[in-house]
Parts: C-alpha cells; structure tokens; sequence
C-alpha cells in the first residue's frame, strides 16, 4: 500500500489568556503563566483556588465569531477551528470540495451545581421527576449535551462526509485525535484533516473528582504561578485546566497541490493500553518507553535523531517520576545534546485538550527553532538534573520533537513531529 | 502487511438474555416504567454481580451502573483469555462508551440538592460513593478491564452515542489489518438510564419520546486467527450525513471493490433499524435491528447487531457456502456506518 507523508498546513488555539498560539508562544518565551486564582472556587471554599481558564473577555471574543446559541465547547471549537483554517489559507466552500475527516478529543461535559439546582426543581412532592419540566429547564444546562457535541456542530457546518470521531481517552485524547488522523491520511482514507482536543474541565466538579484522586497540587503557601512545578522534587500535583488546539493535517501532495505553506510533519505515531492501576504507571517507566520506542519506530527515526521532547509532565508524583526514567533509559547518550519542556508548568494540564496545545507549541518551536522554558523549573532542585529542561528560552536547531500524553487510565501516547 | 480480520469471541448482556441464541428466539419481556418518570418506559437489566477472581474486588462496591455491566459483559470472555495463547502485548483493546455521568449519577445529587438546597457540595459527596470518581473519565472503566486481563496493546476509546460502536468497531479492524495488533477485544455498553439521556437525546431528535431505550453491552473480539468457528469481518463504511443515497450504491462502493460487483446477489440479509429502499430493490432480507427486542442500547447497539449476524451467518454456513451479512447502522445526529461480514466458506471445506 503507499503511504502519504502527512504534512502540518494550519494550527491554532484557544488558552487562558491568549486567544493566538502566536501570544502563547510570546508569553511562554518570557516565563508568563495563564495560571491563576479561580474566583468560583475561592467562592466554593476549595483549599487549592489555581486554575488555567478561559477569562471572560476571550468568550466575549470568542461569541463576536462565531454561532450564538450553541454550547461554549462548540464556540471555542469553532473559534479556534476557523482560525486553524485561516492560517492554512482555505476558505469554507473549499474545504468542503475535499476527501476530509474531523477528529476531536474530548472527555466530558461537565454538571455545574446551578444545574443541578436548576434540575431540583423538576421534582415533586412525592421525588418522581416531572420529565418535561426537566426536559424544558434543562435545555441550557451541560445535562443536555454530548460529548462529541462540537464534533457533531463542526462537521455540520464544515460539511464534513467522509470521516468524523470523538476520541475520548483521558488526558491522551488531543494526541490521539491527531495520531488517528495521520493515520487516516497516511494511509490515504482522506486528503485532509482537521484535529486536535478541547476541553472545559476548570469548574467545581472536575476540581472535587482530581481532588479526590489526590491528583491536584494542594498547598497553601505558595503563589498560585509556582503551583504547576513539573519535574521538580517539590512537586505534589496538576492545576486543572482548559482549551483547545486544532491541526490542519495534509497529504503532502495534496498540500503541495494548492500550494499550502508547510509547517512542519506528523512522522510517527504510537499509543497503547498501560494496564496498571488507574491512576499509576508501571515504576521503571518501562511502560511510557515502550510507547516512545514504538512511536519512534513508527516514524522510522534513531533515539539520536530527536532534539526536544515536549513532555506530558504534568507535575504529579508518579507520572514525572515514569516519565523521567523512561526519557532518561530511551535517550541515554544523547541527552546532552537534548532539550526538554514541561509546558504544563505555565499552563496546567488541560486533559483532552493538553496533548492537541502541546503539539502545536512543538511545531511553534520548530518554525521559530525556540526551545521554551518551564516554568518554576530550578535545575538543582530538579528529581533528574541530567534532564536538560530550560529556564530560560533558548534559540537552537531543532528538527525533530517527541511529544508525549500519558492518560488516566493508562492511555500512553507518543506524537514524533519535524520540520519541513 | 494487510490482514484478514476474524470475530472468534463474542459476549452479550441485556433485558433479554446474556445468550446471544435467545435474540433469535425472544421471550417475551415488557419494557418497565422507569423508577423517576412512570410515564416513561424502558428495557432495564439487573446485571449480576461481577465473578470473584477477575477483577480488583473493591470494584463490586464502587462502581456505577454503566461501567459494571460492561465489564459483567467482558467477565465472560474469561475462558476465551485462559485457553487461547495470547500475545498481552499485541492485544489491543477498543471501546465504545456513553458519557460516564459521574462523579455519581447527577440524579442522585440532584435529588439531594432538593432536599438540602443550601448545602450543594455535601449533596454531592455524600452521593458519591468511596472512590467512585475513578470513574470520572471513560478510560477508568476500560483500565479495570486491561488490568484483570494485562492486556498492553493499542488503546482507543469513542464517545459519540450510538456512533461509538461502528468507531470502535473501526479502531479495531484498522488495528488488526494494518497489523499494528494481533487481536484486539471491542467493548461497548448503553448509557446509564437518567433523565439526563432524555435531555441529549431531545437535543437531536425532537420525537425522543418514541425511543424506548435498554441496559446493556457487547463485547467481541477481532483476530487475525481463523478458528472452526470464526466469521470474518470483511470490511467497514462510515460517513456523516452524505444524504445522497445513504442506503444505497454510495455506501457500499468500498465492500463491492472487495467482494466484487455482484455484492447483491452475495448478501444474504442485512439488519438495520428500517428496511432500506434500495437493498429492498435487490431482494435483500430485511431483519430488524436487535434494538426492536432490546431496547435502544446506544453504543452497544451496532455491536450487538454485529454478533447476532455472526451468529446468523455461522448457522447458514452448515452447507459450506460463503454467505455475507450487512449491518447498517444511523444514528440521530446524522452518523452512518455498515459493516460487512461473511462466513468463511472455504474453511469449511
């Protein structure tokens, strides 16, 4: 069968406080974290108020561009789906001539507690449920929404036929959206693809379930900024986050075709089923090796061709320490002339929509041949100094990146990501 | 390396039966009004407790509705894993899932909140049983099952309603095909009954009263082994609201590339919701979807379907012809797909 090479025409995302990768990016050069202290859950009493979240002013932003009256997981998706196109130079009537497909991480919506207030009311005296007054309080409430309910909106208005899924696997599910998508083009299913994650997770109830876990960073005395500390000895858990990050994907031929201008590729790809507990991995990390290996593999690419690794991160105890030994064993000899990120650290970890932003920051990095800091990260207080995380930006050549997402759940995943 | 794709495993649970063979000859069983809403009725299931010796034994306590009966579903895999060599690390697992309604059922807590009004997050905790927000996320679910059987292959979890079961479907096929596994386990369930189904559902079907959903989940498992009795998953279609002639010529182009321009007069039925105008043309058995008997299972639906046609084909294969069967799926939302299946003759012979 021949392969397509998968080429990278367009990206685009949505974080706290950038609406462009391009202010991300800028922000993220000079150590800006989009952390901060969360009014709602300093309102609701919770120990740990950080959040990464969507400010006001980027929905209103958002709502000027897009469909009123549909939920805010399909606002932002089309927002930042719209402007992954622009970057790619197709118009909607074009993108609708082509053999596409949409493929988009997302793992919940959310209840709110004014929900189920709001629901209450829909029982009786005798606590049956009234189901048309539910049906009818509940048309505004996340109760009525499905998950793929932007991938549903999307394809609607994108008139996408041939190819539409919603990959629901924790916090690997932006990476996988778009390892299922070079793979449908690689394998020439389709000629183009728009993928990548979004997710809505910074409210009460995500915060009480991670906290439960014992997954959040929980501590009083520090700066909501230094809370996200991935990789460092004094770490003790994520800031729970959101966003979204979409790809343009492309066959090379098509792309070269309608002369697209070319940001980079998608080389390899690997996932696989961890099978540990749900919230640990295997300790040696040898489970997280495996995957990088195979992706590796996948892209046809020597340990010694990879120059950064954009890492999963995400400054819990277990899912650094894995990480770590696995960086540590797969590159070994070349990891002095390495460089590692944790974007995490400036972000927080937005689940499906994490792996989806991180790679577009890889392809970032590549255009712009910037390696990006991580933030809080003080090399002598770091689990593995030998690890060369940045604090500071640094310009350097860069060809190829590994990104990695490791999911809840034992979802691995790893993206391999050049230059063109 | 393209392989062939075989069913050599199949496991069913639903208001009916958890033996595929009484799909063929139904009881008689009543759909029952739901416990909140009298009005309104559905297939509900009283799923056994899960087998000691497979799974963590904290799970029986912890775990909500949806998630128990998928793995009640897979538990009775637990032979086809202990008699057949298998390699862990080529075992991929695919899976097709509603949205988990968690951290507990919101009913529960909305019910609380009624009654303490002033006291929202104690509502909730106090809803929420010991470390049941493990099930937050849909991979949780599909972690209890990779562990009880270390599966380490590839992962793929859907979450797209009735859709669900035709990607996992898919994700497992491609898997196996492209040889990026040897086998690889589907599992699909329906979503937990709530009134918040009610809700999605009117969201794209306004006639959400007609739909009388049921508890259940499917699970099968693709092989790149022929067995005595395996059935072949020849190949998959799917699209989204390419109106133009979605049941006919259009959506099967790919399987007739496959089984050649005769794929008419080849199949032998296809099931679906609704008799399809054009296969009707051909003189195609209609059978309707296990739904009708079943209530409408969500994200087990397609799969469910897919093991009652295997199980058809196997009993028409007796006279060592190869035979093919078609599922068609639709769904609310505009989703389609078909999956074309056949005996494997020559086998036989």
């Amino acid at each position: 069968m021949n392969q397509n090479r998968v080429v990278v025409t367009g990206y685009a995302t949505v974080t706290p406080w950038a609406m462009s990768i391009d202010e991300l990016f800028e922000n993220m050069k000079l150590k800006k974290t989009a952390i901060s202290e969360f009014e709602l859950f300093n309102d609701l009493g919770f120990s740990n108020k950080s959040a990464g979240y969507i400010q006001n002013y980027q929905w209103l932003e958002i709502e000027k561009n897009v469909k009123k009256n549909i939920s805010k997981q399909s606002q932002i998706s089309e927002y930042t789906v719209n402007k992954a196109l622009q970057k790619s130079n197709i118009d909607l009537q074009q993108f609708k001539s082509f053999k596409s497909g949409l493929f988009i991480g997302s793992n919940k919506c959310c209840v709110r507690f004014e929900d189920l207030e709001l629901l209450s009311n829909s029982i009786n005296k005798d606590g049956k449920v009234c189901l048309d007054t539910f049906l009818s309080s509940s048309k505004t409430s996340s109760q009525s929404l499905r998950v793929d309910d932007q991938t549903i909106h999307l394809a609607n208005i994108l008139d996408v036929t041939d190819f539409i899924s919603t990959h629901s696997d924790a916090c690997a599910a932006g990476t996988i959206a778009i390892g299922s998508a070079y793979r449908a083009i690689k394998n020439n299913e389709i000629d183009i693809a728009i993928c990548g994650g979004i997710e809505l997770m910074a409210n009460e109830l995500p915060y009480f379930m991670f906290q439960s876990l014992g997954a959040l960073f929980d501590s009083k005395d520090t700066q909501v900024g230094d809370h996200s500390r991935p990789f460092m000895k004094d770490r003790n858990g994520f800031v729970i986050s959101e966003g979204a990050a979409f790809l343009i994907l492309e066959s090379e031929a098509h792309a070269k075709n309608r002369q697209a201008n070319l940001y980079g590729r998608i080389l390899g790809f690997y996932n696989h089923c961890e099978s540990q507990k749900i919230t640990s991995s295997q300790k040696d990390g040898g489970k997280y090796l495996q995957c990088m290996i195979n992706a590796l593999k996948d892209a046809n690419l020597s340990t010694s061709e990879v120059d950064h690794v954009n890492t999963h991160g995400t400054s819990t105890q277990v899912n650094d320490e894995c990480e770590a030994k696995a960086m540590i064993s797969l590159y070994d000899k070349f990891l002095e002339k390495m460089t590692f990120s944790a974007n995490k650290s400036a972000l927080g970890h937005s689940l499906a929509a994490s792996g989806a932003i991180e790679a577009v920051i890889s392809l970032e990095s590549l255009n712009q041949q910037i390696a990006l800091p991580t933030i809080n990260y003080v090399s002598n207080n770091a689990i593995y100094p030998q690890l060369k995380f940045l604090e500071n930006q640094s310009n350097q050549d860069m060809n190829i990146i590994m990104s990695n997402s490791f999911g809840f759940g034992g979802e691995n995943s790893s993206l391999i990501l050049g230059k063109y | 390396m393209e392989k062939n794709v075989y069913i050599n495993a199949v496991s069913i649970v639903n208001a009916i039966s958890d033996n595929i063979n009484d799909l063929f000859t139904p009881k008689k069983i009543k759909s029952k009004p739901l416990s909140f809403d009298k009005t309104t009725n559905a297939f509900l299931l009283d799923c056994n407790n899960l087998p000691s010796g497979i799974y963590d034994r904290k799970i029986n306590r912890i775990i909500e509705p949806q998630s128990h009966r998928m793995l009640y579903c897979v538990s009775r895999l637990k032979s086809f894993f202990e008699q057949n060599n298998i390699n862990k690390d080529r075992f991929g697992i695919s899976a097709a899932l509603p949205e988990v309604d968690a951290p507990s059922p919101p009913w529960d807590a909305v019910k609380e909140v009624k009654k303490n009004p002033e006291n929202t997050i104690e509502c909730l905790l106090k809803q929420t049983p010991p470390m049941h927000s493990l099930t937050l996320l849909n991979t949780s679910t599909i972690a209890y099952i990779a562990e009880a059987f270390s599966l380490y292959g590839e992962m793929g979890g859907f979450c797209s309603g009735k859709n669900s079961g035709i990607d996992a479907i898919a994700e497992a096929f491609n898997q196996i095909h492209e040889d990026r596994s040897d086998e690889c386990l589907v599992l699909s369930v329906s979503p937990n009954i709530t009134p918040a189904i009610y809700a999605r559902t009117e969201n794209v079907e306004k006639e959400f009263k007609s739909v009388i959903y049921g508890e259940g989940a499917a699970a099968l498992v693709l092989s790149d082994k022929l067995t005595d009795e395996s059935i072949e998953l020849v190949a998959y279609e799917r699209g989204f609201k390419r109106s133009c002639d979605i049941n006919g010529n259009l959506l099967f182009e790919k399987f007739a590339k496959i089984v050649g321009n005769d794929l008419y007069e080849k199949i032998s039925f296809y099931i679906s919701d609704k008799p399809l105008d054009a296969l009707t043309m051909h003189s195609i058995k209609f059978i309707q979807s296990t739904n009708y008997q079943t209530g409408d299972l969500g994200a087990a639906s397609t799969v469910t379907d897919i093991i009652y046609a295997a199980k058809k084909l196997n009993q028409e294969s007796v006279n060592f012809n190869k035979t093919y069967g078609v599922i068609i799926t639709f769904t609310p939302a505009g989703h389609y797909g078909a999956v074309l299946l056949s005996s494997v003759g020559d086998f036989h012979e």
